[in-house]
């Protein structure tokens, strides 16, 4: 156990270093491209037909008279703290952090749901597809993957919508129950979003998984293990699958991403209260505090997964060490 | 030929394996029988089909791949059959030595799991088992060496784990596909001393496949040497390697000797190896002696001797 400790911190550990160093860039960026991009907080807030003087009073009170470099090292610092400002305009006056404390968990439940389901669901259909390769499990399962990823997720989400909530009536289409006040509830609210988003994902990660199980499955290892007796059940659990995983799980860590991203449409069409949902309300108002927040937040999450698929990599393949 | 009631008996074995363009015969009419305890050298170039002839014995070939014969026999059961008749044998009766010792161990599993699972199927479960067959094969560190991964081992080191667990599993026919190919020459010899030490222990037959000459003359009882996917030749190591009869086997020998000389001018022989062409001799494009009767009809394997065979027309050129 100390040594995989050992093999695992080591190349993590200096991972971590270009991590903060990445983290930094992207706020930069974030805060430039907001101060770059079409609209004003100010005109957006007191519209059109504001008065010159309540402009200024209004860029006075939220800093945005002060020159870029302080406005970010104003809001960077005491971020890196957890300080996030208060919203100018979608929750005026309330601290950004507490938003992001209420919306965090939700994306981050219907997040995961849509990873377990989409992991679960490739795990399966990959390895029947490479197992039967040629036969009609494999068709089967290829077919649907093409289907998947050829469907984007909101279209996924109106159709599930359709068969499984208005059709059969088996969850709701709308709303969200937290799961610390009902698991069950929790699951069945969360349900359709996360299938709405795993349904791609699941599709590309079985097509990744069959084809790295094929790929392994010509390796002389494999020819080895036969040839030493080892029954196919074995060699497909210890020689194939097992050396699959580590393309699989990289391409997986790498689709967090992605997955994010689905998030904020989906948080839309199914009324999650989610941190998706709160980033495009805030964009819209021009909540400049607001959307470096949540931006962050997803920027340090995409981060985070890759490094835990660096770590797991590491983990599942003595070689990189 | 001679040998009663052999080990593996084989007739007219045919490889089909998928080409670029199409499905195209590989190996074909090789007939080999393998006594127990012998040891048969299989000699050729790269893409002779030797490897092939090798995996087509264990029922290991690439998936697409097809093996037809008149006769397939180990130990009275028809390989024929099979998967249901291979796959039992296979780790009990049938072992396999590769070429690429690194790529025959999972590079995500320490070298104690790779014993320790052959070791459970042979029902061996003393503690200290997977040490003693390391120390059976030399390895000395035997600890070290089972908490090592694959990747932290040298290839002649992997070998011998190999060799180990092939000898754990005490087979009747061991396949050994150039198991010195990738190794320098000291170790070399030492991996053909360890298989000769398993085959005094267990009485095993090797079919050993190589282009190694030396290594075929101090290993092998008799060597078969084949071309473009067929046997030529075949009878006693000592005949065939030091009085060789087919034209291929003699320019082989010549380019062997002329490049252990240094001779200023090498003995080379002319053309590429081939593809089996259809109709004629197998050897007819690279031969000086062709001529039309080998053009027109395909020789047989005819005998020289009671224990030697040769596949040409004209034995005396």
């Amino acid at each position: 156990m100390t040594a995989a400790f050992l093999r695992l911190s080591g190349p993590t550990l200096r991972h971590a270093g270009g991590v903060v160093l990445v983290g930094l860039l992207g706020a930069l960026c974030i805060f430039a491209a907001l101060r770059l991009g079409p609209g004003d907080p100010a005109l957006t807030a007191l519209g059109e037909g504001a008065t010159p003087a309540s402009v200024a009073a209004y860029r006075a009170r939220w800093g945005l008279d002060q020159p870029w470099p302080v406005q970010f090292a104003a809001w960077l610092l005491p971020a890196l703290h957890g300080d996030f400002g208060t919203s100018i305009a979608v929750a005026s006056g309330i601290p950004v952090s507490r938003l992001i404390a209420e919306r965090l968990p939700v994306t981050a439940f219907v997040g995961a749901y849509a990873l377990v389901l989409a992991t679960a669901t490739a795990l399966v259909a990959g390895a029947v597809a490479a197992r039967w390769r040629g036969r009609w499990p494999d068709s089967l399962a290829t077919t649907l993957a093409v289907l998947g990823v050829a469907m984007p997720d909101f279209w996924v989400a109106y159709l599930l919508i359709g068969s499984l909530a208005f059709g059969l009536g088996l969850f709701p289409s709308f709303g969200y129950v937290p799961p610390s006040v009902s698991l069950t509830g929790a699951l069945s609210s969360a349900t359709l979003p996360a299938l709405a988003i795993a349904a791609p994902m699941a599709a590309s990660f079985t097509r990744i998984l069959r084809a790295a199980l094929l790929e392994e499955s010509l390796s002389e290892h494999v020819r080895v293990a036969r040839a030493l007796g080892h029954p196919g059940g074995f060699v497909f659990l210890h020689h194939v699958l097992r050396n699959a995983l580590i393309p699989f799980v990289t391409v997986v860590g790498l689709q967090v991403r992605y997955l994010l991203g689905g998030t904020v449409v989906i948080e839309r069409i199914f009324g999650l209260p989610g941190l998706g949902a709160l980033m495009v309300d805030a964009a819209f108002a021009r909540d400049y505090p607001l959307v470096q927040a949540c931006a962050l937040v997803f920027l340090i999450g995409v981060l985070a997964a890759n490094l835990a698929t660096d770590g797991l990599c590491a983990l599942l393949d003595p070689r990189r060490s | 030929m001679t040998i009663a009631t052999p080990l593996l008996s084989v007739a007219d074995l045919a490889v089909t394996v998928p080409g670029p363009s199409g499905p195209w015969t590989a190996v074909a009419g090789i007939d080999l029988a393998l006594a127990r305890g012998e040891t048969l050298g299989l000699i050729g170039e790269s893409g002779s089909g030797k490897t092939l002839t090798g995996l087509a014995l264990l029922g290991l070939l690439p998936s697409g791949a097809r093996v037809t014969a008149r006769r397939l026999t180990f130990d009275g059961q028809d390989l024929r059959g099979g998967e249901p008749v291979l796959a039992p044998l296979r780790g009990r009766r049938l072992g396999m030595i590769v070429q690429d010792p690194v790529g025959a161990f999972n590079p995500a599993k320490r070298i104690g799991w790779h014993m320790r699972a052959v070791l459970r199927r042979r029902g061996d479960r003393r503690p200290d088992a997977a040490a003693c067959w390391l120390s059976a094969v030399g390895v000395r560190a035997a600890e070290r060496v089972l908490a090592a991964y694959p990747h932290q081992l040298s290839g002649g080191m992997l070998q011998r784990v190999l060799i180990a667990m092939v000898g754990a599993l005490e087979p009747d026919l061991i396949v050994a596909d150039e198991p010195t190919t990738n190794l320098d020459a000291v170790v070399a010899r030492q991996i053909l001393d360890l298989i000769r030490e398993q085959q005094n222990r267990t009485g095993c037959a090797v079919l050993f496949v190589t282009h190694d000459l030396a290594a075929a003359r101090h290993l092998c009882d008799r060597v078969a040497v084949m071309v473009a996917g067929t046997i030529v030749e075949i009878g006693p190591a000592s005949a065939v390697l030091e009085a060789p009869r087919h034209p291929y086997t003699r320019g082989l020998i010549a380019t062997v000797r002329s490049l252990a000389a240094r001779d200023p001018i090498l003995v080379e022989m002319v053309g590429e190896p081939g593809r089996r062409e259809t109709g004629g001799c197998p050897f007819l494009s690279r031969c000086p002696h062709a001529d039309p009767l080998c053009r027109s009809d395909p020789p047989g394997l005819s005998a020289l001797r009671p224990d030697h065979f040769l596949r040409c027309h004209h034995p005396d050129v």
